[in-house]
């Protein structure tokens, strides 16, 4: 008796997920038509052509290469940034650092992506401060942007309060009188960090570092405004395909090999987090 | 085993000493000049209730807390301002704080291995810690497969295991049920005669203060009330907060003048206290009734508690006090109404220290 509103309402919650799903569904669907030339329009029948067209596309190959090899870096750029930030906003004593931390990574969240994809523009642009000190420095200006040096900064940039505030929980669960335990029993604050924080974080470092890594592989933004047409991520090739041709089977089929890829990392991440869990699975802490 | 004559006791410098160490958080004043000795294998407790500073005192020991002034000597070491891991005081947690990623092995093995000793020497001492504590067939298990105790034993076996200049225990039986409390506390008391640690242990509880300390110091608002060996305290507690809080359930107002005390209006013979208004501690089962003089009063509620009865007499005055009577068979209890007379032996009452 109790149970039942309970299963009536995860209906609504179906549905909105049906929705969601029926869309990927038709796309995969439209995956397999062919588009009728000279119109956006598509048909049958339906066959994997596009796919095969897309793994034979050279073009194609590189940019799903990079677009995988950049997000690599820009998880690993994200993890050296944000752990010291998670961190210190968990164990910091000084309650106006942790809240500056907090503060700076709020409004980071709340600005819209345009917003800084222009603040970097002129941050990083050849007339910009940056430059202005390397020049200052006695050096030559350096291009920043419109390359992937700007790509990778903005994408880490992006990402890193999702990072933080992820990782951020996990380690404020970890009662901080292990440390405390560490330190009776001789171990200096480095030690203490190495030997019983840093292990004792690592599923939920995993689990940030999935949602940086799911994050930057789906940039599309970032890459068009900053990467100066000589960053081609994938997603951007895909809206390319589109915006130039209207050909929408082989952007879908596209999209669908995308997807797969960007699935792959994605599982090997989530297994190690499945066996980490096991690990500290029956922990009362 | 012989006690040492006084002039050797002397001789030997103390394990611990503390000198007015103050410590205040913002303007509350945590720790007021708290001074104390302890020797080499002894037990201190540190008790009181919460708040009173007792837990701040042993973080500055450990090195959790930094003192506003007053200094810390460990074995001539002065350690007052050293990190915690240079100090060689290993501290039990009250939530025991095992490294929930480590095996029970690992767990009392980590002092070593931070301290980069031979594997071979790490494993016979664990192996030795572990026996110490009953948990040698437990070595590999997970913290999360352990019941209360077993955590508990192996906290202990942890903080052992480094053999520590002083070991240091922060409410170390708070989260266990009141049996197991009561055997943990006897295994404790014992590990440490054998290994012969200076122990500080932290509790508000005064029975838990009474087995495993040989002295005790009463905390109260940051400053100590009264360091006393346990049976000293319970007997003759010094102030109407020690008496309290070891639980003596009558402190009364008197007039005290120099070789007796009046409660009453009835004299009892006690030969202390300076003349004037005075306060004394009496506990229940110190009074009895008497036939012959004493205090009159008159027999206000009486409770049944099995082997005693525990009756609330009225005094002249006015004033309420708690008188505990063994109960023997055929002896009727008395009844409400009833007019008695109380006496008590002068060893029993404590003349306590006007309030300062």
């Amino acid at each position: 008796m109790r149970q039942t509103p309970v299963l009536w309402l995860i209906w609504p919650l179906v549905a909105v997920m049906a929705v969601f799903f029926l869309a990927l569904l038709r796309f995969a669907d439209v995956s397999l038509l062919h588009q009728i030339p000279g119109t956006a329009m598509f048909e049958g029948p339906r066959h994997l052509g596009n796919y095969a067209d897309t793994f034979a596309s050279p073009l194609a190959r590189q940019a799903l290469l990079d677009t995988l090899v950049l997000s690599l870096e820009i998880t690993a750029l994200t993890i050296l940034a944000g752990y010291p930030l998670a961190y210190l906003m968990a164990r910091s004593p000084s309650d106006v650092l942790r809240n500056a931390i907090f503060f700076t990574l709020i409004v980071t969240f709340l600005s819209g992506g345009i917003t800084r994809a222009y603040a970097w523009m002129l941050v990083l642009g050849t007339t910009g401060p940056v430059n202005g000190l390397i020049q200052a420095m006695g050096f030559e200006r350096v291009r920043l942007i419109n390359n992937q040096f700007g790509v990778v900064i903005s994408i880490v940039h992006f990402i890193l309060p999702f990072f933080v505030l992820t990782l951020l929980g996990a380690i404020k669960n970890i009662p901080a009188t292990l440390e405390e335990a560490a330190r009776s029993h001789g171990a200096s604050r480095w030690e203490a960090f190495r030997t019983v924080t840093l292990p004792l974080s690592v599923p939920g470092l995993v689990s940030a570092s999935l949602l940086a890594f799911t994050l930057a592989i789906s940039s599309f933004l970032f890459p068009l405004l900053l990467g100066g047409g000589r960053v081609q991520m994938f997603a951007n090739l895909i809206y390319d395909r589109i915006q130039s041709s209207f050909d929408m089977p082989t952007a879908a089929a596209m999209a669908m090999i995308f997807l797969i890829f960007a699935l792959i990392p994605i599982a090997l991440l989530n297994l190690i987090r499945g066996r980490l869990s096991r690990r500290f699975g029956g922990t009362r802490r | 085993m012989t006690s040492p004559t006084p002039a050797k006791a002397q001789e030997r410098s103390p394990a611990l000493r503390i000198s007015d160490l103050t410590k205040s958080y913002g303007d509350m004043m945590a720790v007021r000049g708290v001074s104390l000795d302890l020797a080499p294998g002894g037990i201190l407790a540190l008790l009181g209730p919460s708040g009173c500073g007792k837990t701040t005192i042993l973080r500055m020991i450990a090195g959790f807390a930094e003192p506003d002034g007053g200094s810390i000597v460990l074995h001539d070491r002065d350690i007052t301002n050293l990190p915690p891991e240079k100090r060689n005081a290993a501290m039990v947690f009250q939530s025991y704080a095992l490294f929930p990623h480590m095996t029970v092995a690992e767990n009392v093995g980590y002092g070593l291995k931070i301290r980069k000793m031979a594997k071979a020497e790490i494993e016979t001492r664990v192996a030795n810690a572990l026996k110490l504590v009953r948990l040698d067939a437990f070595a590999h298990r997970y913290p999360s497969e352990l019941s209360g105790g077993q955590q508990q034993r192996t906290a202990l076996a942890r903080a052992v295991a480094t053999e520590p200049d002083l070991l240091l225990l922060d409410e170390p039986f708070g989260a266990l049920d009141q049996n197991l409390r009561e055997a943990m506390q006897i295994e404790l008391r014992k590990l440490q005669e054998t290994l012969g640690l200076a122990t500080v242990i932290v509790t508000h509880d005064q029975q838990e203060a009474m087995i495993l300390a040989d002295r005790i110091a009463v905390v109260n608002q940051g400053r100590i009330e009264q360091l006393s060996p346990p049976a000293e305290l319970y007997d003759h507690p010094r102030t109407a907060f020690v008496a309290e809080f070891m639980g003596v359930e009558n402190i009364l107002d008197a007039d005290c003048d120099g070789d007796g005390v009046t409660l009453g209006g009835s004299r009892l013979p006690v030969g202390r206290g300076t003349p004037g208004p005075c306060r004394i501690a009496v506990r229940a089962e110190a009074f009895t009734f008497v036939d012959g003089v004493g205090v009159p009063g008159r027999i206000a509620y009486a409770t049944n508690l099995g082997g005693r009865v525990l009756y609330e007499v009225t005094l002249s005055d006015g004033q309420m006090v708690k008188v505990s009577e063994q109960r023997a068979p055929g002896r009727a209890t008395r009844a409400t109404g009833d007019a008695v007379t109380l006496q008590a032996a002068p060893d029993s009452i404590t003349v306590l220290e006007r309030a300062a």
